[in-house]
């Protein structure tokens, strides 16, 4: 059976061993997901909420959810992955979610893309009953073995959990470092990152690129494999190193 | 001296190897249940990918494969990228 695909979220989205119910799922699932965290469409939950004039809103369950998510990604990285802009003085503490209400501080603007893909691949290979992968933009959730081409060239194989890439190569687009609100002046061009989930992967992956220098080393102190490549060089944490080693060993 | 300071180094070792192995399940379990409690997940072990609190991952058989002289090569189903 061939991966599928389709485009939802701006990005490509390609699904691998799912039968064609299980397909239209994730497809409608995607739908929702667009619908719901699209910046670029005005009706979105996301856009309402960032014109809403009231600093308090209330958001439906699922974009209580993200929110509780993202806000635990910002935690668990000081903040490197960051939900919300605006003014130097605004960060993710500007945020306040209780139930299902939102408090903003004034000025402040919500940005979940940065867990958005990662969540919505873990929640569309649920859908899928038997091994399968899916992949939104690049981020790859999998279960069973996939064969998951790297940045800059080579392979793995992807047999459980997810892998996810974080830089500044596709469309020249850059990230902010939330710590400047700058441009990122990492030494890498992408920092890709395995883990158990696409959520853990997306969010380590954009910290360790930011974190620079110290990115591998911050990987390693989690357990999670990192491989980052400046320019055409490769450079593996020693997670990534002891992944491989032991599965030919074993 | 050196033997009062050898135990010394290996409880400083223990406790950085425990220290690293908490935070490890720390980012992985927080980011996990979180996901657990978002919408779309059917909360199935069997079928979740975060019912082990790891990747795994092994090298593809890209190169040589030492039985027929040949090169083998598997072509990737997906790719990582930036997007």
């Amino acid at each position: 059976m061939s991966p599928e695909r389709f485009t939802a979220m701006g990005v490509e989205v390609v699904v691998g061993g799912a039968r064609a119910s299980e397909f239209a799922a994730v497809r409608a699932l995607f739908d929702v997901w667009e619908r719901t965290f699209s910046p670029f469409l005005p009706e979105s939950e996301l856009a309402r909420a960032n014109t809403a004039p009231s600093r308090l809103v209330a958001v439906s369950p699922l974009f209580a959810r993200v929110v509780d998510v993202a806000l635990d990604a910002a935690r668990l990285t000081d903040g490197l992955v960051d939900p919300a802009f605006g003014s130097p003085a605004v960060d993710w503490t500007s945020l306040r979610l209780t139930g299902r209400m939102l408090r903003r501080r004034r000025g402040t603007t919500l940005d979940l893309n940065g867990i958005v893909k990662g969540l919505a691949a873990d929640a569309a290979l649920e859908l899928i009953s038997g091994p399968g992968f899916v992949s939104a933009g690049g981020d790859v959730a999998s279960r069973g073995a996939a064969v998951v081409g790297l940045p800059g060239g080579g392979s793995l194989r992807l047999t459980d959990g997810a892998l996810a890439t974080s830089g500044t190569t596709h469309w020249k687009h850059h990230l902010i470092d939330p710590r400047t609100g700058r441009t990122s002046t990492s030494r890498w061009t992408e920092a890709t990152v395995a883990a158990a989930s696409c959520l853990s992967a997306d969010v380590a992956a954009k910290a360790a690129f930011l974190l620079s220098d110290d990115g591998p080393a911050w990987l390693d102190a989690r357990g999670l494999p990192g491989r980052f490549r400046q320019r055409e060089r490769i450079h593996v944490n020693g997670a990534w190193e002891h992944a491989m080693e032991t599965t030919l060993a074993a | 001296m050196e033997s009062r300071l050898e135990p010394a180094r290996r409880r400083a070792g223990t406790a950085k190897r425990a220290l690293t192995g908490a935070a490890a399940i720390g980012f992985a379990a927080a980011l996990l249940l979180a996901r657990a409690s978002h919408p779309g997940h059917t909360a199935s072990p069997a079928s979740s990918p975060s019912s082990s609190s790891s990747a795994v991952i092994a090298p593809t058989g890209d190169g040589y494969d030492g039985s027929d002289g040949g090169f083998s090569y598997e072509a990737p189903q997906v790719q990582t990228h930036v997007s």
